[in-house]
C-alpha cells in the first residue's frame, strides 16, 4: 500500500464524520421543533373541527 | 389564473411539507446507494492514475463536494431572491435550511482539497491560489449569512437583511468557477464540463459521475429535510400543521 492511501483514507474518514455529524444535528433540530410544537398543541388545546375549513 | 394559483399551492409550506415528507425517504436511500457504488468503484475497482498514483482517489469526495458548495450557494441566493422581491415566504425559509448544508460542502471541499495537494504540490494551501481562496471566500459568506441571521432579533428584517448579503455574494460564484481560467493557478483547469469532452478517463470517470449524482442526491435530501424543520418552526402558528399535530 502507497502512502498515498493514507491521504485518501483521511480525507475520507474526515468527510464521512462531518456528514454524519451534520446530519443527527439535522435530525436533533427537527426532534426539537416537534417538541416546540408539542408544546403549543398543550397551551392551545385542539382546534374545534368546525373551523377545519372555514 | 389557474396557473398563478396552482404556482401559489406549490410553493406554500403547506404543500412544500406534504411533497417533502413523502418523497425524503425514497431519495436518502437512492442517495446511500449511488454513493455507496459510486465510492467503491472509485476507490477501489479504478485504476491509479499513471502520474497521480492513488491519491487521485480523493476527486471522488472533493469534486462532488467543491460543486455542491456553488450549487448550495446558487440555491441560497436564488431563494432569497424569491424571499426578498416576491416575499415568498418559503424562499426564505430555503435560504436558511440550505445555508447549512453550502458551508458544509465547502468545508469539505477545503479540507479534501489541501489533503490532496500536499502530496501532489508539496502544500496544503497556496495563499496566493485564487481557487482556494475564492472557495474560501465561500465559507465566509455562508458564515457571514448564518451569523446575520441569527443575531438579528426581528426575524423578518433577519430573512430580508440576510437576503442582500447572499444575493450580493452570488458574484463569487463565477469568480471560482473561472478562477483557474482567469489567473494563473496551481489548481488544475477543468477536466469535465470542457470544451472538446471530459478529459477523465471513463473508468475513472463513471465512478465520479455516479458519486456525484449520489452526494447530490443526498444534498436534496439535507435540504428538503431542513426545509421541513424550518417550515415546523416558522408555520407553528399556522392552521393546518395545528390540525396535523392534532391528527
Amino acid at each position: 500500500m502507497s502512502n498515498y492511501w493514507l491521504y485518501v483514507i483521511v480525507s475520507y474518514t474526515i468527510s464521512a464524520s462531518i456528514l454524519i455529524i451534520f446530519v443527527w444535528i439535522s435530525y436533533l433540530q427537527r426532534v426539537r421543533a416537534w417538541q416546540e410544537l408539542k408544546k403549543l398543541k398543550i397551551k392551545t388545546g385542539i382546534t374545534p373541527k368546525i373551523n377545519k375549513y372555514d | 389564473m389557474n396557473i398563478i394559483k396552482l404556482f401559489h399551492q406549490f410553493i406554500s409550506p403547506r404543500f412544500v411539507y406534504w411533497l417533502s415528507s413523502v418523497i425524503i425517504p425514497y431519495i436518502f436511500i437512492l442517495a446511500l446507494i449511488l454513493i455507496a457504488f459510486g465510492l467503491y468503484q472509485g476507490i477501489f475497482i479504478a485504476p491509479p492514475d499513471y502520474l497521480q498514483g492513488d491519491a487521485y482517489r480523493i476527486i471522488y469526495i472533493h469534486v462532488p463536494a467543491a460543486y455542491l458548495s456553488l450549487l448550495g450557494y446558487v440555491i441560497l441566493a436564488v431563494s432569497s431572491f424569491l424571499g426578498f422581491v416576491w416575499h415568498i415566504k418559503i424562499g426564505y425559509y430555503a435560504a436558511r435550511s440550505v445555508a447549512g448544508i453550502g458551508a458544509i460542502f465547502t468545508v469539505i471541499a477545503l479540507l479534501t482539497g489541501a489533503i490532496w495537494g500536499k502530496p501532489m504540490w508539496g502544500t496544503y494551501w497556496q495563499w496566493t491560489d485564487p481557487r482556494m481562496m475564492s472557495e474560501l471566500f465561500l465559507l465566509f459568506l455562508y458564515l457571514g449569512y448564518m451569523a446575520l441571521i441569527v443575531n438579528i432579533t426581528n426575524i423578518d428584517q433577519a430573512d430580508r437583511i440576510g437576503s442582500i448579503l447572499a444575493m450580493i455574494g452570488l458574484i463569487n460564484v463565477p469568480i471560482i468557477h473561472y478562477s483557474v481560467e482567469w489567473w494563473s493557478s496551481i489548481h488544475q483547469g477543468p477536466s469535465i464540463m470542457r470544451e472538446g469532452g471530459p478529459s477523465i478517463a471513463p473508468e475513472m470517470l463513471y465512478p465520479l459521475l455516479t458519486s456525484i449524482l449520489g452526494f447530490t442526491l443526498l444534498f436534496i435530501f439535507l435540504f428538503l429535510y431542513r426545509l421541513n424543520t424550518m417550515i415546523l418552526l416558522r408555520e407553528s402558528g399556522a392552521r393546518w400543521l395545528k390540525e396535523m399535530i392534532h391528527e
